[in-house]
């Protein structure tokens, strides 16, 4: 049929009249009608080269260099051609038909159209015979038609046929105008076949099917592997699905975007109701498709969410769709209702959806408002063109036909909307006045009125003409027509029903999809029908359903499928009236199809409660269908959480048999029951399961994604706290570390810093006498001796662990004048343990007799232990060996410093009676006592003549058997010196400094008489 | 049947600067022995003289008595009052020493710690019978150093 029509228009062409031209064009196109393509190409190429600007050779090289084959050069010739001379249509009409005889993408077909709509402005504007732009106009026309064909776009295809046909004359544009009529047709029926039922598949071998899972794996690293295994399929077992699907798929990858169309048509010509068919085909037409493809996009769009309204993703994309496409309103619409079925679920997806939502709805009511033009109302009649047709009526009611024809057609000429002037002289003459029919062209419902007042007048005319009276021989009109009998009155209102239809005028659908009824065409009559019904609202239902019952329809069926078509055409509300509206109570339906269809139109509706329930309705019917169960699942998904929880019986029921949907609102309740664990892994096995076009799969991942989040960040949490804990865990042990060990031992004390030795020596003799002789000792008693006797001699004046403390106390604070610090006495292994026994003993005797006594029995078993101890640490103090070695050391100093201070110096005897004694005493404090004695012999003894000086270092044991260490000086100086003085003496030199040493380190001083030359000695004798 | 009759218990004679001994002997064995308190050397002579004993028990340090009472041995040539704490603090060998030069051979405990063995040797050889009681020891020890209250 497209090769028909594009030969109608080339014929139209080649049968132009040829004018005065070149010697040269004329032979070419002489060349031409006798087929020799390549010669006329020769030809003309020499005649465009003697004359470029020659926009008719322009033309004639490009439809001759077309008919050699020369396809590309054709089409450059022929632009070139319209480039010469813009008004010349010829060039657009052969470039429109070189073209439409080729695969062209929808960019290269968008340009052809706005250069045909070019074209045919300008023959608008031009000057020139009324013919000759006619004939223009008409070509431009038809070649858009079949443009809009080729695109799909059957509904504009219709209009600018009829468009052309009020300028079509010639036989040539007269045939291929039945051509394209024809090819439309055809179209729409096969279209029609779409939404009709699915085709039977073939039975398919199971090595076909493993082949296609094969392929399948294929899809995504080798494409056009896969796409060719799926045409081989494909072509094995012709109508099998899924093969088509695969190769659709596959051509995708590859970039093959019209195959992939191609397929995909295909395939939804097989099976009409394969929703990711169609959702993958609006997809991709929406995405890659230019203007001319915008409008199937919608459609495939709209069939895609009439199968499977939780496509929320795909409202969306049909409302960019729409806006894109300028349909502004529409776009509101479909967003105004995405936006609220956003907000009532309100829970599952993050804001990016609905701000895109928001933004889209924002612009698209800004070009509504601002760009939504309200189409301009037909000029009223003139008061002088009225008074025209009533004189004409006048003249006619007298029989004067001549005059009224003039009359009327002078009305007409003032006023070419008054349509009962137009009917009148349409009925009267046979003949529809043009310029009435062109001023209401764009005006459905003034068509519609003029189809109306014809068929009235032409009643009325009837009526007029009485039987008895037989008409006169019809007299020829004076423009040469004649008055319409009821036939020809069909014919020549027919154009202006089907234009009025196409405008969407829902009384003329009807009236056409009559005419179709009548002609036998009964699938163009419903489809006209369900139009009617869709854009004519509740008013011409029951009209319509009266119709279709005489279509002989098929009933439950058919009813269906003028549903979906409803829905497919966003007519929401009607396909609900159409289908019953009730779900449950006495009026619902028994059938579970058409109360799943109930349940998708409430889905569009944004009713997802009224959804449910059609949903479960059918699932009352059919408990075990997958179908109604996911359908329900699905619905569930995007639902609002509220209405979930009396659903779970049947999502349970649907995860058993399967059905992956009902994972995600079974995932929703489980975040709901704060069961978030089994909420990721029942996601994790729906997204594992399904793939991106699952409906609600982008809802899961997204809950899927917050889930994982909260719970990271609850692990976070658990993980702070836990490491809080543990680091209050690590500082209360190392604060009780630092405790345990912070200070020293007495016995480290000792160690480092000897001078602690007397007090430490001093408090161990005091807790020996006062602790552990008057008062521990009788804990040994506790068996022999009435209890609260030993308690006494163990506490009281003060208890023996007080005493031990106050000891300890005195040890602490010179250790800590001296810069250290001791540890506190509970934790002191000496004094603290010997304090912790006393203590635990003297708790326990203030307590009745028990066998916690046990205690007491110990500590009195540690006392000779804790004495050892207390022994140990007087075997500590520093022992400093004062051998010759030292002492000449000690003594060369001191030398070294009396001659320095021309001080005398005598060499003192030296007498060491042992060798190894070690005197308990500090180096320190042992060289001052040794140098302030020396000192003090020295000056003593150089006041005198032959000064003799002696020292003496011995061994020996006192009265009472103490052993004593002592370092003697001896001087020849008669002045004597007494112990007392040397007490008197003041600290810090001389005596003052050996007396205070001396007594520092428990040892005491002595003066002793000496035998000539020497007259005394000082001792400082160590125990 | 049991013996009822009441049987004299040993006397002890203590020599100590306070009551401290004496006090503490007495309510924790004062059921199998008598004490007797003397401060010093005079009063111990006096008392062996008018009563018999069965031990002496010695404290070490007498540094509550007075210098004047305190026995000196002149431990050294050069004494004088520095020498006056170390003469209280070993007062108990003196007196111990003086005793048995008047020819008192009573057994004799002396609670000490010398931190010396070869001073406790000294000592317990020249004033024997001698022992040396340490302060870590308990008063049921010391008891088993004393004759039994069957010692006459």
């Amino acid at each position: 049929m497209i090769r028909a029509s594009r030969a109608g228009v080339l014929a139209l062409l080649v049968a132009l009249p040829l004018q005065a031209a070149p010697t040269l064009q004329q032979r070419g196109l002489k060349a031409l009608r006798q087929g020799h393509a390549a010669e006329a190409v020769e030809l003309l190429r020499q005649a465009a080269e003697e004359r470029p600007r020659d926009a008719a050779i322009a033309t004639d090289l490009g439809f001759a260099l077309a008919r050699a084959g020369h396809l590309d050069q054709a089409d450059d010739q022929l632009r070139h051609a319209i480039t010469l001379d813009p008004r010349r249509f010829y060039a657009y009409a052969n470039l429109a038909a070189l073209r439409s005889g080729r695969p062209l993408d929808p960019r290269a077909r968008d340009e052809l159209a706005a250069l045909l709509e070019q074209g045919l402005e300008i023959q608008r504007k031009a000057p020139g015979s009324s013919e000759s732009k006619k004939l223009a106009q008409a070509g431009l026309l038809l070649a858009l038609a079949d443009v809009e064909r080729a695109a799909g776009n059957l509904t504009q295809a219709r209009a600018r046929l009829a468009q052309a046909r009020r300028f079509v004359s010639s036989p040539a544009q007269r045939q291929l105008l039945s051509n394209l009529t024809g090819a439309i047709d055809a179209q729409a029926a096969r279209t029609e076949l779409r939404d009709g039922e699915s085709w039977p598949e073939p039975a398919v071998p199971d090595a076909d099917r493993r082949a296609l899972g094969d392929a399948e794996k294929l899809l995504e690293s080798d494409p056009s592997s896969a796409a060719r295994e799926g045409e081989r399929l494909e072509r094995k077992l012709p109508g099998w699905r899924e093969p088509l699907w695969l190769r659709a798929r596959a051509l995708l990858s590859l970039g093959r975007l019209d195959d992939a169309a191609g397929e995909l048509n295909t395939l939804l010509r097989l099976d009409p109701s394969h929703a990711r068919a169609w959702r993958l085909l609006g997809e991709t037409l929406a995405e890659h498709g230019g203007q001319f493809e915008a409008e199937r996009a919608d459609e495939a769009l709209r069939q895609a969410l009439a199968l499977e309204p939780a496509w929320t993703e795909l409202k969306l994309l049909r409302g960019r769709t729409l806006l894109r496409r300028g349909q502004a309103r529409e776009a509101v619409a479909v967003l105004d209702a995405l936006d609220k079925e956003l907000r009532a679920r309100g829970d599952v997806r993050g804001g990016a959806m609905q701000s895109e939502v928001q933004s889209l709805l924002f612009a698209a009511r800004s070009e509504e408002s601002s760009g939504h033009t309200q189409l301009p109302r037909l000029a009223e009649p003139s008061a002088a063109s009225r008074d025209l047709l009533t004189q004409a009526q006048e003249l006619l009611a007298r029989g004067e036909d001549e005059g009224a024809f003039d009359h009327l057609h002078r009305a007409l000429q003032d006023s070419p909307t008054l349509l009962e002037a137009a009917a009148l002289l349409c009925v009267r003459t046979g003949v529809a006045p043009d310029e009435t029919v062109r001023a209401i062209w764009n005006d459905g419902a003034a068509l519609v009125r003029l189809v109306e007042l014809v068929r009235s007048t032409a009643i009325e005319q009837a009526l007029h003409t009485s039987p008895l009276d037989p008409a006169p021989e019809a007299a020829p009109a004076p423009d040469g027509g004649t008055p319409l009998d009821e036939s020809s009155l069909a014919r020549v209102v027919r154009p202006w029903i089907d234009r009025a239809a196409d405008l969407g005028d829902s009384s003329a659908l009807l009236t056409r999809a009559r005419f179709s009824a009548s002609e036998g065409k009964p699938e163009l009559a419903l489809r006209d029908l369900t139009a009617a019904v869709a854009l004519g609202g509740n008013a011409r239902l029951p009209e319509a359903r009266s119709l279709r019952a005489t279509l002989g329809a098929t009933g439950e069926s058919t009813l269906l499928l003028q549903a979906r078509g409803l829905l497919a055409q966003s007519r929401t509300a009607e396909a609900i009236d159409l289908l019953g509206r009730a779900c449950t109570g006495p009026g619902a339906s028994a059938d579970p199809e058409r109360l799943l269809t109930l349940g998708r139109a409430h889905e569009l509706m944004g009713d997802p409660s009224g959804a449910i329930d059609c949903h479960r309705a059918a699932i009352a019917l059919a408990p075990n269908d997958p179908r109604a169960l996911e359908r329900l699942a699905r619905a569930a998904g995007s639902a609002p959480l509220t209405l979930l929880p009396p659903l779970s019986a049947e999502l349970e029921r649907a995860a058993s048999l399967g059905v992956m949907a009902a994972q995600l609102p079974r995932a929703r309740l489980m975040v709901a029951a704060g069961r978030a664990d089994d909420a990721i892994a029942t996601l994790a096995e729906f997204l594992a399961r399904t793939d991106a076009s699952e409906p609600g799969h982008a809802t899961a991942r997204a809950l899927q994604a917050r889930l994982l989040r909260e719970r990271d960040a609850q692990l976070s949490a658990a993980r702070l706290r836990l490491l809080a804990l543990a680091f209050l865990v690590c500082a209360s042990a190392a604060a009780l570390l630092l405790i345990r060990f912070r200070g020293l031992t007495v016995t480290r004390a000792l160690l480092r810093e000897p001078s602690l030795f007397p007090h430490v020596a001093k408090a161990v003799a005091a807790i020996r006498h006062d602790a552990l002789k008057h008062r521990a000792s009788a804990l040994s008693m506790l068996d022999s001796a009435p209890r609260e006797d030993v308690q006494h001699a163990l506490t009281l004046p003060r208890p023996a662990s007080q005493l031990v403390a106050d000891a300890y106390l005195a040890v602490r604070e010179a250790a800590r004048q001296l810069g250290l610090g001791l540890k506190p006495l509970a934790r002191e292994p000496v004094f603290g343990a010997l304090s912790t026994d006393l203590q635990a003993a003297e708790e326990q005797l203030a307590r009745p007799p028990g066998p916690r006594d046990a205690r007491i029995h110990r500590a009195a078993s540690r006392m000779k232990a804790h004495a050892d101890a207390l022994g140990a640490l007087l075997q500590l103090g520093p022992r400093t060996r004062l051998d010759a070695t030292q002492v000449s050391k000690w003594l060369l100093a001191l030398e070294g410093e009396a001659r320095a201070l021309n001080q005398p110096w005598t060499s003192p005897a030296l007498e060491l009676l042992r060798l190894d004694l070690d005197f308990p005493i500090a180096q320190g404090a042992l060289e001052s006592v040794f140098a302030n004695l020396v000192r003090n012999a020295q000056a003593a003894a150089g006041a005198h003549p032959e000064p003799r000086v002696r020292i003496r270092i011995d061994e020996e044991r006192d009265a009472a058997g103490r052993r004593l260490l002592v370092l003697s000086v001896a001087d020849s100086s008669p002045q004597l010196v007494s112990i007392e003085q040397i007490s008197a003496r003041e600290s810090g030199r001389g005596l003052g400094l050996v007396r205070d040493g001396v007594r520092a380190w428990q040892g005491f001083l002595r003066v002793r008489p000496e035998s000539a030359p020497l007259h005394k000695s000082v001792e400082a004798c160590f125990p | 049947m049991p013996d009822d009759t009441i049987r004299p218990r040993p006397r002890i004679l203590v020599c100590e600067d306070g009551d401290e001994y004496t006090e503490r002997f007495t309510r924790l064995l004062g059921r199998r022995y008598e004490f007797t308190r003397a401060t010093s050397f005079g009063e111990t002579r006096a008392l062996l003289a008018a009563r018999s004993f069965a031990a002496l028990i010695l404290d070490l340090d007498f540094r509550r008595t007075p210098r004047a009472l305190l026995l000196d041995e002149q431990l050294h040539e050069g004494a004088n009052e520095d020498d006056a704490p170390r003469l209280a603090a070993d007062q108990g060998v003196l007196l111990l020493r003086a005793l048995r030069v008047a020819g008192v051979r009573l057994p004799a405990l002396l609670c000490a710690d010398f931190d010396d063995p070869a001073r406790e040797r000294l000592l317990c050889a020249e004033l024997d019978p001698l022992q040396i009681v340490p302060s870590s020891e308990g008063l049921s020890e010391l008891a088993a150093r004393l004759p039994g209250p069957n010692h006459s």
